[in-house]
């Protein structure tokens, strides 16, 4: 009697700590590009136009690849006139994205401004022998979302000036000229 | 013949008590090796007019050199200082009014934090008429700096700056200015304060 409750109780243990090492496993994964994209529509209840525009950003996508050498893999959420100035309470969206991109991504530079209602956001994640970044940037009207796979040397760049280079990142992956 | 097994006890459990003291302290600094927890400032961020928030782990440090010009000297001696770095946090909060931060609740946490063995206050300077405080910290290992640390205060600013590695003090305004670090303004003549 006592054998068999003994050998139930270790099969149960043994069911849930699979169950737990499964929740973990997935909990311990980040949020990919369309999952950023998402919490930022649901923070401040706001659409973005990446997905409708596929043409359009076939364009938008191919110029900083073939313009920046050291670039790839693109990828570009836009959000274009909408009102970024009602977040939802009592969170911050740099705080929130830093716990839904962890472990994977860590952050490298935020900075925000109330005078020109202006936020940017910038992660580093580890991809083999590149580095994917993340930016997003937030103003009063507009929003982007660029994620792309940087060399070792283009990242070094960008680490240098980080500001400057994530400016030009995001201008050039949302350029509406064509290569 | 007793006393003398009750002595050699007392020493035993001296020299174990300093022993696990020394082994406690090596551990603190191991463990933290100069970066300090400056994360609880983040709850400024709601208050503050500009804030910027700068992390370079180890990690990324290590590729930072490959952008340097081999040609400019001062990058070079960045370079020379960077590869001893394990990395560099920095937190700059402006706010548009006095009074927007509290230096008890806010300060006095990362402040504690370098009472820690290991750290000591080298520079401390007070403007009184300004309003101005900086205070830069080191972590001494030795002979050598494993950690550096700025608090640097204004009415209506703050700034946080964690340094963490093997610092060279002469080399380390190389540093000013890049990488979101702010001037520091660190004399070469700056004495270590013990606390």
């Amino acid at each position: 009697m006592q054998r068999k409750f003994i050998s139930s109780l270790l099969i149960t243990c043994a069911a849930c700590s699979l169950f737990l090492s499964s929740i973990v496993s997935a909990a311990s994964k980040s949020l990919d590009f369309g999952g950023v994209v998402k919490l930022i529509e649901s923070h401040y209840r706001v659409k973005s136009k990446g997905l409708p525009l596929v043409a359009r950003m076939g364009i938008k996508v191919a110029s900083p690849v073939t313009r920046l050498g050291g670039y790839g893999g693109v990828k570009v959420a836009l959000f274009e006139d909408q009102d970024f100035s009602s977040p939802a309470k009592g969170t911050n969206i740099s705080e929130v994205l830093r716990v839904v991109l962890r472990p994977e991504w860590s952050p490298l530079v935020e900075v925000r401004s109330r005078q020109s209602s202006e936020l940017t956001l910038v992660y580093t994640k580890e991809a083999g022998d590149r580095f994917k970044v993340l930016v997003v940037t937030i103003g009063q009207r507009d929003g982007t979302a660029v994620q792309a796979e940087l060399s070792k040397s283009k990242l070094a760049q960008f680490i240098k000036d980080p500001e400057r280079m994530s400016r030009k990142m995001t201008d050039e992956a949302t350029s509406e000229n064509e290569p | 013949m007793k006393s003398l097994i009750n002595t050699a006890l007392k020493l035993v459990t001296i020299a174990l008590v300093v022993g696990l003291s020394a082994a406690v302290i090596r551990a603190q600094i191991g463990v933290t090796g100069g970066r300090i927890q400056i994360d609880s400032l983040d709850r400024l961020d709601a208050k503050a007019a500009e804030m910027v928030n700068v992390s370079l782990d180890e990690r990324l440090l290590q590729i930072v050199p490959q952008a340097f010009d081999k040609n400019d000297p001062d990058e070079m001696k960045a370079k020379e200082i960077i590869a001893g770095l394990k990395g560099v946090y920095v937190k700059v909060f402006e706010f548009d009014a006095e009074g927007a931060y509290d230096r008890q609740s806010d300060v006095e946490p990362i402040r504690q934090q370098l009472k820690a063995p290991g750290w000591s206050r080298i520079v401390e300077v007070r403007s009184r008429r300004e309003g101005k405080e900086i205070e830069v910290y080191l972590l001494n290992n030795g002979s050598r700096v494993d950690g550096l640390t700025v608090l640097a205060f204004e009415p209506k600013q703050l700034v946080v700056v964690n340094i963490v590695g093997t610092i060279d003090l002469e080399k380390l305004r190389q540093l000013e200015g890049q990488f979101g670090v702010p001037a520091l303004e660190i004399e070469k003549d700056s004495k270590p304060q013990k606390k």
